[in-house]
């Protein structure tokens, strides 16, 4: 693997429940849009997860971006239509393992594949 | 209530720099496979080679490159925060990799955040200030459903204690952006001359309510050079 890893964790905020069904269905109109703009050279969303039975979040999104600067421009296109407004977020960032960053296997690290 | 023309002026940074903030905890015992990976000074000559910056109040440089160490082993169970500054966020990752597949992490268990500059530093800088206060923040729910116009109201607020830590003689490192890769949405470490000082400008944010809406994680820690903090704790 060469990318960066990015998770996403999300929960909605009281604002969001308080929001109405065509309110609610703008602002994933508008996140559609954003992940849409994603361009593939940049990065791919792997998936997204339900985590709310064992975690205090409830939604986990994966994406795997090509460049710190490709994660950069997507937070802060998400920032733009506000996201954080109606949903708690907690990102983790991931960097590339390659054979050139790791001079000798560390017992911090898990086995390399 | 103070007129806001005794406010500070945050000055917005004119290039955005990235810090790596790291929460360091030693390894004990140390493990037995010490001795087997590089040692840090060759990590270290890079990153001052790079012209990184050892801490968010200096410039790039110092040789021999040593990250400012905040001592906070009296206080919390990090034994030591460091933040250090480089020029994007890529470098500022390749750069703790690169560290981390040293020594160092034979020596030191860290958790990394990875923060942007949004604010230059402000206050009385004293070098030989014995204090650092690091403290982390994220908005809470009621922030976040506040309009822009009642946010900015919130701000002259907390500019009223900005002004008094600096008239503390606190320095402020600016503050810096991390949401991007954390739970905590800013931090910001500061200098200060004394312990009571810090508790003084706790009780004035307090007092404007800044702490109503941010959730915050504070911690305490001694000034420290490294090697002396390796000295002290017989690394």
């Amino acid at each position: 693997m060469s990318d960066y890893l990015w998770i996403q964790f999300s929960r909605p905020r009281p604002s969001w429940y308080q929001l109405t069904d065509d309110e609610r269905e703008h602002v994933y109109a508008a996140l559609r849009e954003v992940d849409s703009s994603v361009g593939n050279v940049d990065g791919v969303k792997l998936g997204q997860w339900s985590v709310r039975g064992q975690h205090r979040f409830s939604t986990a999104t994966v994406w795997e971006f090509t460049s710190a600067e490709a994660i950069e421009n997507y937070w802060s296109s998400q920032l733009a239509i506000r996201i954080p407004d109606y949903f708690e977020i907690e990102n983790t960032l991931g960097s590339p393992i390659t054979p050139r960053s790791i001079s000798v296997p560390s017992i911090t690290n898990w086995p390399q594949q | 209530m103070t007129t806001v023309a005794t406010a500070p002026q945050f000055t917005p940074s004119a290039v955005q720099t990235w810090a790596a903030l790291g929460f360091v905890r030693i390894r004990r015992p140390r493990p037995a496979t010490a001795g087997q990976t590089a040692p840090w000074d060759a990590a270290f000559a890079h990153l001052g080679g790079e012209r990184w910056a050892p801490s968010l109040f200096d410039g790039p440089g110092g040789a021999p490159w040593r990250p400012l160490v905040y001592d906070t082993s009296a206080f919390s169970d990090v034994d030591a925060i460091v933040c250090v500054e480089t020029t994007d966020l890529a470098r500022a990752i390749a750069g703790v990799d690169r560290l981390e597949a040293t020594s160092w992490s034979e020596c030191f268990e860290t958790e990394w955040i990875f923060g942007r500059r949004e604010f230059e530093p402000i206050g009385p800088l004293d070098p030989a200030a014995p204090v650092g206060f690091i403290a982390l923040w994220q908005w809470t729910d009621e922030w976040a459903a506040m309009s822009p116009a009642a946010r900015r109201e919130y701000d002259d607020q907390c500019d009223i204690a900005f002004a008094e830590d600096i008239n503390l003689g606190i320095a402020i490192s600016g503050r810096h952006r991390c949401d991007l890769n954390s739970t905590w949405h800013h931090f910001a470490i500061w200098h200060a001359a004394d312990i009571e000082k810090v508790n003084l400008a706790m009780a004035n944010h307090e007092a404007v309510a800044d702490f109503r809406l941010t959730l915050s994680r504070h911690f305490i820690g001694s000034i420290t050079p490294f090697e002396e903090f390796l000295r002290r704790h017989d690394v």
